[in-house]
């Protein structure tokens, strides 16, 4: 406080100075207290000067403003403050006082006043540096927003640049994608003008470069070779297109041919559109019928005209036929069915008995493809047989069903040997017909208690084994199960076996007719030698036939002296039968006959038993042993290479004439003196030989004796 | 027709061969096996050597379903099934109408040597047939060949062959040579041809003396033949004959008796070739059988030479050689004998009738012991091995009876 109020005259004073001036300075004054205060420091007030102009003066003071110092001006305000307040105090004082001293008064008044002055003076000066600064201020400001705005800008470039940095560094060259050759064998394949090694193998870069290189000669390589290639293609197509072109008018000139050709076709009995018409069926057959078909009538093109093939049947029914017919009516059959029908048909099925019902199935079982292939075979002397193929479609067999038209004398032992039912029998061994060939069809057989198809054999014909083959179809005996897979019908089965089937049949007509005929010769006891086998027999022959008859297996085996070739499996039940009776004088032979089915390749069996006297046997005379085996096993001299059809015929003619050999050569062994009832009507060299006695059977045609053969 | 069936590797089945390419298969070592009907599966069990041919002879059914089985159908139709089936019949036929005529056995004992009248030598083996574990298929020959083309009427054995005769030549067989399955001729004997075509042999008797050794055989052209087995020479031709010879046996060094279709017994001596006796049983009332004709069939002799007995139209009989008189005719009147031979102190034969007959010397039936076939032609008896010793049946039937007790038949052997 003291300091304060030590220093305050120096400010006072300062200050009146101040104050003495500015009213001075409005009312114009010279400006000699304003230069004296221009000498002053800083801490004065500069005095606008008297005689400067007032925009000068302006001017001046805004500089002032700017020099000074804005705490000094604020000392000297509060110095200013101060003092006011000590001039009121004063005047108070004195004013309490009473002491009208004016002078002082006054001057404390003008000091007072000129107080003021300095305030209203740094008032100004302050509101102009206030201003000053505000401008200053508001400059700086926008001097920084403007580096602000520069920075951004600065910014916004560097990413932009980074980005396009990464961009650059991340794109991805077309070649990266192209599969080039390995190295290795760029530098095998490569000339070395592109693959330039020395350059290359350090630098990858270069490499890179080379192997490119030879991809583009390489791909312009092909890309030639693409194009020359094209161009020959479009060649051939469009040689193709004329050619196609040039066909296509083809057709209707056919047509025009055709049709021009067609009298002439009926004119020379040549009926192509009926074959076309034919092969038009034959894609609806079954498959087994149409290789059938095929085979049969490929055989008839190139082989064998005396035969001809037919498809009969409904074309309608066909084509109304369910395809899966087959393996629906399987699984009827295997589920419950009377449910099922009795569901939908109840009035129909309930009034009909259980035995119509099996009947219904029965029929659906054995159900056949409406299409049949007909084969008739003309086997000579106006015979022909008629086979009549069809499919059983459940069953997966071939049936044939049989039309024979033979002209052929009948015999009454033999009167069976050409009916349809037994012509074919046995053509190949065991061959009967009489059960299924498809080993799989034996449970749903037995299911409707069929044990034998050829019960049925007058609706769907029977199954021969044969008729399989022909169709390719091909079962193996029921025995081995691991064969027994169903397969599909195949040509080389059927065509391998159709000559030798046709052959067989034909021989088989031949052999029948053949045979009949020697029966019905036989049943007249009179047995007919031809003229080829003349030779093998003397001309006399004393023995003669009294019956002939047929019999039965059951006969056959009743008689004692047949045993033996029964159990050596010599007969079996499908073979034919016959007793016949020799006689001569009163010794009589009584002979068993078999035929086999396969007569004449199965040659006749005899056993025989001779009555003189004694009732003898093979078991019990050996010369009669001997004459079974003369007839039985020496048959093949009997047939003649052409044929063997006489084989029966000779046989009997043999069986007569050993047993004229034996009576004569019996009674001689006899030693019996008197008349003979047999006398030797033949030379035998000797009667007997050997250990077993054997007696003179063959008949030596060149020298007309009988001898015994060694 | 021969059919081979290719099998598996090595198998080759044949089917009713022909004779002549059977023999022709044979000669080339071919092996032929017989398949009995029973055990054909079976038999496929064992395999046989590469090259080897089966011959089955069976039913054709078996034999179809059989053959399906192994080759399948497609392989079956190449072959023509009349000819084999044909054929496969005719070998069962064959079988029906089979005589066993003649049997030997062995050196060693172990084999038995059959010819029938296909002229087929059968070989059995004893000791498979007779072993505990025999069985139908044991029973089978291990080898059959054809040898004649006929029938083989008497088969004798030495130490080295088998010498077997009937229709043709006298034909030699190695012994040895079974075991190697491939039988060649080794040397024959033809029959001088005279009057008679083709004449047969029915008799064979082999006479070992020191330093020699000849052959005598019956033959169809009434005489005797002897021939030195080492040089092959015909030595003596022994004539008198009036029919042809049946049957032989040796008396002794010097004495060979013959019995004949003429009726006659004659006794030769070897050394001069004459005729030195003549006897003729249909001319004894005892033995003549007038109904059943004159002819003798089987002569026999025994060891000491002192007995023969003869039989055939006449009734069986022995006679005593030194006196030349029949002593005793042995009873069975429906019975032509056709073979007899001393065995220790009876006298065994047969004839036609399925039975064999043991007689004592006195003239007593011993034993009348079925047999299986229905005409006896050979009895034989193995007294070679002791082991063995069984009695051999062979006559008209495929079989041949083995009797290892001499009184009933223990098993037959088939071909």
């Amino acid at each position: 406080m003291s300091s304060t109020s030590k220093d305050a005259p120096d400010k006072k004073r300062k200050k009146t100075s101040k104050s003495d001036l500015s009213p001075l300075k409005g009312s114009g004054l010279d400006g000699k207290k304003i230069k004296l205060e221009t000498h002053r420091d800083s801490r004065t007030i500069v005095v606008a000067h008297g005689t400067k102009s007032p925009r000068q003066l302006f001017y001046q003071e805004d500089e002032e403003s700017m020099k000074r110092d804005a705490k000094q001006d604020m000392e000297l305000y509060k110095a200013a403050c101060e003092e006011i307040q000590l001039m009121m105090l004063k005047v108070k004082k004195m004013k309490d006082s009473d002491s009208s001293d004016t002078a002082v008064l006054d001057e404390c008044r003008i000091h007072g006043s000129l107080q003021f002055a300095t305030l209203k003076k740094l008032n100004r000066l302050a509101h102009m540096r206030c201003k000053k600064v505000r401008d200053s201020t508001h400059e700086a400001k926008q001097k920084i927003d403007q580096y602000n705005l520069q920075l951004q800008n600065l910014l916004y470039e560097t990413t932009h640049l980074q980005k396009e940095i990464t961009k650059c560094l991340e794109f991805t060259s077309k070649d990266e994608d192209i599969e080039l050759v390995d190295v290795e064998e760029f530098y095998k394949e490569a000339p070395p003008e592109i693959s330039k090694i020395e350059k290359t193998e350090g630098d990858e870069h270069e490499l890179r470069l080379a192997r490119l290189d030879w991809e583009l000669e390489q791909r312009k390589q092909l890309a030639k070779k693409l194009k020359d290639a094209l161009s020959s293609k479009e060649g051939l197509s469009k040689n193709i297109a004329t050619k196609k072109e040039n066909l296509d008018s083809l057709q209707p000139k056919l047509n025009a041919i055709l049709k021009e050709t067609k009298p002439i076709q009926e004119e020379l009995g040549m009926p192509f559109d009926e074959v076309r018409q034919q092969h038009k069926m034959a894609r609806f057959l079954p498959r087994p019928l149409y290789v059938l078909y095929m085979q049969a009538s490929a055989y008839h093109e190139a082989c064998d005209k005396a035969m001809s093939v037919t498809i009969n049947g409904e074309m309608e029914e066909v084509k109304s036929l369910e395809p899966d017919y087959a393996a629906k009516l399987l699984f009827d059959s295997d589920s419950e069915p009377e449910e099922q029908e009795d569901g939908k048909k109840v009035s129909k099925h309930r009034r009909k008995t259980a035995g119509d019902k099996l009947d219904l199935k029965r029929k659906k079982l054995l159900r056949q493809h409406p299409l049949t292939v007909d084969i008739s075979i003309n086997c000579g002397d106006s015979n022909v047989l008629e086979l009549n193929f069809c499919y059983l479609m459940l069953l997966e067999v071939v049936t044939v069903k049989l039309k024979a038209n033979i002209n052929a004398t009948t015999s009454i032992s033999g009167g069976d040997l050409l009916s349809e039912d037994m012509l074919l029998n046995c053509l190949y061994p065991g061959d009967d017909g009489k059960t299924s060939p498809n080993p799989t069809n034996g449970y749903p057989l037995n299911k409707l208690g069929i044990t034998r198809l050829d019960n049925f054999s007058g609706t769907i014909g029977k199954p021969y084994m044969w008729a399989q083959w022909l169709s390719g179809l091909e079962f193996l005996e029921s025995e081995d199960a691991e064969f027994n897979v169903n397969q599909q019908a195949s040509n080389s089965v059927s065509s391998s076996r159709m000559e030798e089937t046709l052959l067989k049949i034909r021989r088989r007509v031949n052999s029948r007719i053949a045979l009949q005929k020697q029966l019905a010769s036989l049943e007249r006891c009179s047995v007919n030698v031809s003229p080829e086998h003349l030779e093998l027999f003397p001309h006399k022959v004393l023995s003669k036939i009294s019956s002939w008859k047929r019999t039965t297996y059951e006969d056959f085996v009743s008689v004692p002296y047949t045993e033996e070739m029964t159990e050596e499996g010599l007969v079996q039940e499908s073979d034919m039968f016959f007793t016949t009776v020799l006689e001569r004088g009163s010794a009589k032979l009584i002979a068993q006959v078999v035929i086999s089915p396969d007569y004449p390749n199965q040659p006749p069996l005899l056993a025989t038993q001779v009555h003189y006297g004694t009732k003898r046997t093979a078991f019990s005379d050996e010369s009669i042993k001997e004459i079974e085996a003369e007839v039985n096993l020496h048959f093949e001299e009997l047939t003649s290479q052409k044929s063997c059809d006489q084989l029966l015929s000779n046989q009997m003619q043999r069986l007569l004439m050993c047993f004229d050999v034996y009576l004569e050569t019996e009674e001689n062994n006899a030693a019996v003196s008197g008349p003979k009832e047999f006398p030797k009507e033949n030379i035998y060299q000797r009667t007997c030989r050997g250990r077993n006695r054997g007696r003179p059977y063959f008949y030596n045609k060149l020298r007309g004796y009988f001898i015994q053969r060694h | 027709m021969l059919c081979n069936i290719p099998l598996k590797t090595g198998e080759v089945l044949s089917v009713g061969a022909a004779e002549s390419q059977e023999r022709k298969l044979r000669a080339q070592g071919v092996e032929f096996l017989y398949i009995p009907p029973l055990t054909i599966s079976a038999s496929f069990g064992y395999r046989v050597s590469e090259q080897a041919h089966w011959t089955i002879q069976q039913n054709h059914k078996s034999l179809a379903h059989f053959l399906s089985q192994r080759v399948g159908y497609e392989t079956l139709h190449k072959f023509d099934w009349t000819i084999r089936l044909r054929n496969i019949s005719l070998s069962a036929r064959q079988r029906l109408s089979a005589v066993v005529y003649s049997q030997c056995f062995s050196p060693c004992g172990k084999f038995l040597a059959t010819g029938n009248n296909y002229g087929h030598i059968s070989i059995y083996s004893l000791p498979a047939a007779l072993s505990p574990s025999a069985s139908e298929a044991t029973w089978k020959a291990i080898l059959t060949f054809k040898a004649h083309p006929v029938e083989i009427f008497a088969l004798v054995s030495t130490e080295q062959f088998i010498i077997s005769a009937g229709s043709g030549a006298i034909k030699a067989w190695k012994w040895s040579d079974i075991h190697s399955k491939t039988l060649r001729v080794v040397w024959s004997l033809e029959i001088p041809q005279s009057v008679t075509d083709n004449p047969e042999t029915n008799a064979l008797v082999v006479d070992e003396q020191e330093g020699s050794s000849s052959l005598y055989a019956g033959c169809g052209d009434n005489n005797l033949y002897q021939w030195d087995m080492n040089t092959g020479d015909l030595l003596r031709t022994f004539q008198g004959h009036q029919d042809y010879v049946h049957c032989l046996a040796k008396r002794n060094d010097s004495e060979i008796i013959s019995g004949s279709e003429d009726g006659t017994v004659r006794i030769w001596d070897t050394r001069t070739e004459e005729c030195v006796h003549r006897l003729e049983p249909h001319k004894i009332e005892q033995c003549s059988r007038l109904q059943f004709g004159k002819w003798i069939s089987c002569v026999a002799v025994d060891d000491n030479s002192d007995w023969m007995v003869c039989g055939g139209g006449p009734a069986l009989s022995l006679w005593h050689l030194r006196s030349l008189s029949s002593s005793t005719t042995f009873h069975a009147p429906k019975v032509c004998s056709q073979f007899a031979m001393f065995y220790e102190d009876t006298v065994i034969s047969g004839g036609n009738e399925p039975y064999v007959s043991h007689w004592m010397i006195s003239g007593e039936q011993k034993q009348h012991v079925p047999c299986s076939p229905t005409s006896v032609y050979n009895v034989a008896i193995n007294e070679k091995s002791n082991n063995y010793k069984v009695l051999a049946v062979a006559g008209s039937s495929q079989k041949v009876d083995i009797c290892t007790n001499f009184n009933y038949k223990a098993l037959s052997l088939t071909c």
